[in-house]
């Protein structure tokens, strides 16, 4: 691969300055989360606190689901200062398909899908971008207590036998649907982030990073298998 | 409808850009911001609840005002009366939607959620309880914004937010209050203190 970007760039008019590949690319990645955060808030997040048992765990649904939907106009914010095109013109990742059903559904896509999310989040972290870079550590304290919240939650569920077996086939369907979310092993837009100092992990890095994670959840925190998966994604994302 | 991604009050015309209620739904707001600090600012214990706004009962029971809400007594608020809540926001919400301003009530979320949400972040993101407060009264000005569009009308719940109170709701025969920036307070400024006024 050709050298990497090593120096940060600080606003709209530098990153503009190193040409439109560097903002095409950044665009990308801002974009993907303008559409994902608001999906997540909109699909998993907003209906689930009807679903809720108890008030306080409706209280704390309605946080997060409003959490969600700020970070997707702060992203939104950023998009917009760089000049991108309407992210909301193309379709959320494939993810977005599960139907949350039941309380147990929407613990399990804090535990595992905002997983995910923490795991690029991570990466963008040391992005070369620097307003992408803060806003992601801004967001980060938020995120945490989402899986925070999903994982303690779990583990209560897995204790009970009346809902272990719903958290099991949860878990294991948004694990399989969330893995294209790092999108393709041979991607030619990763590349591209990292020559531009704008991730670090290849896409396959980051899907292997979120499998093992996940794996502690399943296996080591909540005793259940895992699924079967393949740690490469040879497909399209959408 | 117009885009905002950040605001600290609701925007200049909001009122009249809402029809109907929308003073109503302004005065909760500027409630909102007259008794929360800013998302970016440290919490100021100063400014209190105003005490002229206070009922003496409500839903038929004996209003208690307390200064902390520790998770046991948070997880004993009736459920049936959030569940009624709940009912009052899907069908004021229908009523917006039958009478075309859906727009009108997505504009009024969204600023509700852009001017409250960082004023509730606890100080501590990672304090369970505080979080669910915030997320509480976030709940509340949802329903409320929804109710206040659709019907135009007073209510009290309203008028004590718009005053600087959190109506909790009953919990074992009262009605709880407690000051709307509970959500903000460090837990340790509420260590030591007794549980009512
Ligand atoms: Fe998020
Ligand atoms: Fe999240």
């Amino acid at each position: 691969m050709p050298q990497t970007l090593m120096k940060d760039v600080h606003d709209a008019a530098e990153a503009c300055a190193l040409g439109d590949e560097y903002v095409t690319a950044l665009g990308k990645i801002i974009n993907s989360h303008v559409r994902n955060e608001a999906a997540g808030a909109a699909v998993f997040d907003e209906p689930s606190i009807a679903l809720a048992p108890t008030p306080r765990e409706k209280w704390l649904a309605c946080r997060m689901a409003m959490e969600e939907y700020g970070h997707h106009l702060k992203f939104n914010k950023l998009a917009n200062e760089l000049g991108l095109e309407d992210a909301q013109s193309r379709p959320p990742l494939s993810v977005f398909d599960y139907q949350v059903e039941s309380w147990t559904g929407y613990v399990m896509t804090k535990a595992i899908v905002d997983l995910a999310e923490i795991v690029l989040m991570e990466d963008l972290c040391q992005c070369s971008y620097v307003p992408l870079r803060r806003l992601c550590r801004s967001l980060m304290p938020e995120e945490r207590f989402h899986v925070g919240f999903g994982t303690t939650t779990a583990k209560q569920l897995a204790a009970d036998p009346a809902t272990r077996e719903d958290m099991r086939s949860s878990a294991h369907r948004l694990i399989t649907m969330t893995l294209p979310f790092f999108g393709r092993s041979d991607s030619r837009n990763n590349e591209l982030f990292r020559r531009w100092g704008i991730k670090r992990l290849t896409n396959d890095e980051a899907r292997t990073e979120f499998v093992r994670r996940t794996r502690v959840l399943l296996c080591d925190e909540l005793g259940l298998d895992y699924p079967e998966v393949e740690p490469r994604w040879p497909g399209t994302t959408n | 409808m117009a885009r905002y991604y950040e605001l600290n009050a609701p925007p200049e015309g909001f009122a009249v850009d809402l029809g109907p209620g929308g003073d109503r739904v302004a005065a909760l707001l500027h409630g909102l911001v007259t008794y929360l600090p800013p998302g970016d600012a440290p919490h100021r214990a100063e400014r209190g609840p105003s005490a002229g706004r206070v009922p003496a009962e409500m839903s038929g029971l004996p209003v208690r005002r307390v200064d902390d809400l520790p998770a046991a007594v948070l997880d004993r608020v009736d459920p049936l009366w959030q569940a009624l809540l709940e009912n009052r926001r899907s069908q004021a919400r229908a009523r917006l939607r039958d009478a075309d301003r859906e727009d009108r009530l997505e504009l009024a979320e969204h600023v509700a959620m852009l001017v409250a949400t960082p004023r509730l972040r606890p100080a501590d993101p990672a304090d369970a309880d505080a979080l669910a407060m915030s997320g509480a009264v976030l709940w509340l000005v949802g329903t409320l914004v929804a109710t206040a569009l659709a019907d135009d009308r007073d209510d009290r719940l309203a008028d004590l937010i718009a005053g600087g109170w959190w109506p909790v709701g009953p919990v074992d025969g009262a009605f709880l209050l407690a000051p709307l920036d509970l959500p903000r307070r460090p837990r340790h400024e509420l260590l030591g203190r007794s549980s009512h006024a």
